[in-house]
């Protein structure tokens, strides 16, 4: 024990070392004029007690009136106001406005941004934040534009002679988004391309990096792609921060999933040009890349091109049994005529023929087939998806006297199921009486998920064959997005963004991951880089803010100019931010991360199904009926309220509102036109009271004490807390960040800046990721 | 040794007040329009000679290991200016043979820091700053630097209130008033090897208080 006890005094436990030099680094400076006043009231004291023996009753008398008049001030200590007047009496010396940063001499190695030290300090002179914050990186203004700009610097010389080659920069991007400084970090090994890269990086436009929503200086680094097969195209394969720069052989359209591969279709066409055995034949029907593709030659009736090509291809594949080059071109045949189960048998046997080894075929044509047969199990999921029945005994029991007159009519339902046009009246007449019944009575058709189970192997066939096959890899993020299980969505999108050298899709889909999971800061970046490898048109359209707009606003917005429009755009976002602390706007991600979605799964905001998903989110639950019918009616749930319907045919992805959920749909838009939901990063209300603690009429200081819920307090060990000080146009003008330990009841005390008109107490529990906040005027 | 001089023996013998007070309105407004002491046309009051050199002597002492405990440098103020004047009302009950005066002036600030936190807890609240701490300050060249410095002494202090109040007492008085093992034993009447053990617990208890993983 004594041993124990000597070896703890002697040295501290080397754990404990970095805490114990802190706590001794720690220097407290008092006010300097507190010691003369201490002394001078001691002095005051001791004369007071020596010759006025009544004068204590009379200062306790005083003490009383004091604490009146600091509103009831049991904590709130006097001296603090005395310090509070005092400060604002005497101003307080300002940091001056940070000057205009130069970039760094020495580039540093290593991180991809870099961020200039001057951008940490003081903002416009106001309080300095110095809690550690995440940049938003610059991002290329105009990128198609700025593509077109860097081919005119690709040296004529060298694509001519066909060579392409990537060079590594990094740029100095200033708070305006004006280039300063250009550097080779890599060469491509032709300095003439090195020396163009120079040139065209130099000229680049972007918008500048964004610090706690202000514009900082960085370094950014990217690749420039010069390849001569891209020419139409050529990419600044500026992903910021992804692992590795563009692959070489990426795929030259990188916008399209269900695109067939071209060194795939190459060994396709081959393949069954050796099938067919038949020159004249294949050359009649256009080649066997025509054929492979399902596209008649010009001048062909498409039918009698069908007809004829099936016959050659079943024949082809009777007599090879070792090639699945056919059976590929048959199935996708079979599959344009509307035969999507005949075309999956095909689909099957030419899987296996691929599987057996019997002949040589690429893992990316294997993967090819198992892609299709996805495709084709996908179809025949679709049909039966989120399907089931509501058996007519249980609307028996139940009432809605405004439903009564409607029953009888409309279609039967299927044995002895409920008719969707009852569900649809019932669903807006007596919206808490049918959730209810549901929640008890519905049937789904579990037997559907063997069908999801088969189109989910078959993709993961496929992408164990080639992990990097596009069309596989967004079906099956698409569907694990679908299900709600984002962090196997972040896992394999990520995964999918490093064999691809970051497709725009693999990055998108990481964006939705992470904003489902709260982390709305990096589910920016991911969107942000996304969307920079998409076409502007594209970009544009997954960014479009119309949907949430009210009808006429909507129109009103499309119809101002470009920079105006942005401009707007911008301003709308910023009193929906729900945490202002924050680096990002949370309601700005989880909107590119809905309209993500809605883009590539609905059909994009402007289609009735996407358009309710940007503006009201994932519903809860989708129930489909319609069984035994060619139509299924969808009752998309959200909590409150009717749920939406929609119509689609049952083997459709596309669906359209009925005329009720359109009604219903035009007046909820009138008082409720978007909504932020209950995704992404979690956002209690936190109830505030708030007291100004200045003896005068001014705002020295403020106390508020806030009750933090019990959610945020449930686990961790640490809560930070934020309060942020806003002027009367929203902008910050000060900033404070404290841990604390979880704890229920918190008073905070802080001195106002004497232009905030608007407190934003903001309480955030890193462990759970979950937060709280409040706003309120300033006393 | 110090030795109790006979002028305060003959001083008179007064209640100790139970609760902190807060200074009088005309003073407040005196410091405020002045920024001086308050009474400044007064005519200087003389302090007793051996109070007078240990206030000079442990005020720094005192002021920092309540600043250690406390929240706010205001706070701080508030709570080292009673502590004197109690030692002042009851200096003739100082008994030299059972503490030296640093010891007695801390057990003071001890019992001031009490009443100064249970007056806190009567709402059941954690109270923090957001203000600046502007009398923490970290020696190190850059701005950047320092401000982070700064946010961490402010982690380590609002973490340290979070612990229990022995363990609170015992970081104060080591790194706020800066005493020594034997010096924090003869406060809190136990011996030096007993301290170092609490230091060493109370230390393992702040650093789990306060993430300091990252």
């Amino acid at each position: 024990m004594t041993d124990r006890i000597e070896d703890i005094r002697s040295r501290p436990a080397p754990e404990l070392a970095r805490l114990e030099a802190e706590l001794e680094g720690i220097r407290i400076e008092e006010r300097a004029s507190f010691g003369p006043e201490l002394e001078a009231e001691l002095r005051s004291e001791a004369a007071g007690a020596a010759t006025d023996p009544g004068r204590r009753t009379r200062r306790i008398a005083a003490a009383a009136s004091v604490a009146l008049l600091l509103a009831a001030g049991a904590a709130f200590p006097a001296r603090a106001a005395l310090v509070a007047l005092m400060h604002r009496l005497v101003p307080q010396p300002l940091p001056s406005a940070p000057a205009p940063v130069a970039p760094p001499r020495s580039v540093p190695q290593g991180p991809r941004i870099i961020e200039s030290a001057p951008s940490r300090i003081a903002v416009e002179g106001r309080t300095p934040v110095p809690a550690p914050v995440r940049t938003i990186p610059p991002r290329v203004r105009d990128l198609e534009s700025q593509r077109r700009m860097i081919r005119r610097y690709y040296p004529s010389r060298l694509q001519e002679l066909r060579v392409g080659g990537i060079v590594n920069v990094l740029v100095w991007v200033d708070s305006v988004g004006t280039v300063g400084d250009v550097q080779v970090r890599q060469g491509s090994g032709h300095p003439e391309m090195d020396r163009a890269a120079l040139v065209a990086a130099s000229r680049l436009e972007f918008r500048p990096a964004l610090r706690e929503g202000r514009p900082v200086s960085t370094w950014v680094e990217f690749d420039l792609v010069f390849s001569p097969e891209d020419r139409a195209r050529p990419r600044l394969a500026g992903e910021l921060g992804s692992r590795r720069s563009a692959r070489a052989d990426a795929p030259a359209d990188w916008t399209s999933p269900s695109a067939f591969p071209a060194s795939t279709l190459e060994e396709a066409s081959a393949l069954l040009g050796r099938a067919l055995a038949d020159e004249a034949l294949v050359a009649r029907l256009g080649g066997p890349e025509r054929i492979i593709l399902g596209e008649p030659p010009p001048g062909f009736d498409p039918s009698e091109w069908r007809e004829e090509a099936a016959a050659a291809l079943e024949a082809a594949a009777d007599r090879r049994a070792d090639n699945p080059a056919p059976l590929l071109a048959l199935a996708r045949i079979t599959g344009e005529q509307g035969l999507s189960e005949h075309a999956r048998v095909l689909l099957e046997r030419g899987v296996e023929v691929a599987e057996s080894g019997a002949a040589p075929v690429s893992s990316a044509l294997r993967a090819e087939l198992h892609y299709e047969l996805s495709r084709a199990a996908q179809a025949a999921w679709r049909v039966r998806a989120n399907l089931g029945r509501v058996p007519a005994e249980a609307l028996m029991r139940a009432s809605c006297p405004r439903a009564a007159p409607l029953a009888g009519r409309g279609l039967p339902g299927i044995d002895d199921a409920v008719p969707a046009a009852t569900l649809i009246a019932w669903n807006y007449l007596c919206p808490a009486e049918l959730e209810r019944i549901l929640e008890a009575h519905f049937e789904p058709d579990v037997a559907a998920w063997a069908e999801h189970e088969a189109m989910r192997r078959s993709l993961l066939a496929a992408l164990a064959a080639d992990p990097g096959h596009v069309g596989a890899n967004v079906e099956l993020l698409l569907d694990l997005a679908e299900r709600g299980e984002p962090r196997q969505l972040l896992q394999r999108a990520r995964r999918f963004a490093y064999v691809s050298g970051g497709h725009p899709y693999a990055r998108l889909l990481s964006g939705v991951a992470l904003e489902r999971i709260g982390r709305s800061e990096d589910a920016l970046s991911e969107l942000e880089a996304g969307l920079q490898g998409l076409t502007q048109e594209e970009a544009a359209r997954i960014r479009d803010v119309r949907p949430l707009l009210a009808p006429g606003t909507a129109e009103l917005f499309w119809s101002l100019e470009r920079e105006d429009r942005e401009h707007a755009e911008e301003r709308f976002w910023v009193p929906l931010d729900p945490l202002v602390s924050t680096a990002v706007n949370e309601r700005f991600v989880t909107h590119l991360a809905r309209a993500v979605y809605a883009h590539l799964r609905l059909g994009g905001g402007a289609t009735d199904a996407g358009g309710l998903w940007v503006r009201y989110g994932k519903p809860l639950v989708v129930r489909a009926v319609g069984e035994g019918t060619e139509l299924r009616t969808e009752l998309w749930e959200y909590g409150q309220g009717p749920a939406f319907t929609l119509r689609r045919a049952a083997s459709a992805a596309a669906r359209e509102l009925t005329p009720e959920g359109r009604a219903y749909l035009s007046d909820l838009r009138a008082t409720r036109p978007h909504d932020g939901g209950t995704g992404g990063r979690v956002v209690d209300p936190l109830p505030a009271d708030v007291r100004s603690l200045d003896p005068g009429a001014g705002k020295a200081a403020i106390e508020v004490a806030t009750r933090v819920p019990e959610a945020l307090i449930s686990g961790g060990d640490v809560l930070v807390l934020v309060l942020v000080q806003l002027d009367r146009s929203g902008e910050r003008v000060a900033q404070r960040r404290v841990r604390i330990p979880p704890h229920e009841d918190v008073v905070v005390q802080v001195e106002a800046d004497e232009d905030a008109t608007e407190l934003a107490l903001e309480v955030f529990n890193p462990a759970l990721g979950r937060a709280a906040a409040a706003r309120f005027s300033v006393p | 040794m110090d030795t109790h001089p006979e002028s305060v023996r003959a001083a008179p013998v007064r209640e100790v007040d139970p609760v902190p007070r807060p200074v009088t309105p005309s003073a407040l407004r005196r410091k405020a329009a002045t920024g001086k002491s308050p009474e400044p046309g007064a005519r200087a009051r003389d302090l007793p000679a051996a109070f007078e050199r240990w206030y000079h002597e442990h005020r720094a002492s005192v002021y920092r290991y309540v600043r250690f405990r406390v929240a706010t440098r205001e706070a701080a103020e508030d709570v080292t200016s009673d502590v004197f004047l109690k030692a002042l009302r009851s200096l003739a009950r100082y008994d030299a043979s059972r503490a030296s005066p640093r010891t007695w002036l801390l057990r003071i600030a001890h019992n001031a820091v009490a009443d100064h936190l249970r007056a806190l807890r009567r709402r059941a609240s954690l109270h923090v700053t957001l203000d600046r701490v502007p009398d923490l300050v970290a020696d190190v060249p850059s701005q950047e630097e320092r401000l982070l410095r700064e946010e961490r002494i402010e982690a380590l202090l609002n973490g340290s209130r979070s612990l229990r109040a022995a363990d609170q007492e015992i970081l104060a008085l080591r790194y706020g008033a800066g005493l020594d093992n034997t010096e924090i034993g003869a406060n809190l009447k136990i011996s030096p090897n007993a301290v170092a053990v609490r230091l060493h617990r109370a230390l393992k208890r702040l650093r789990q208080a306060i993430d300091i993983r990252e």
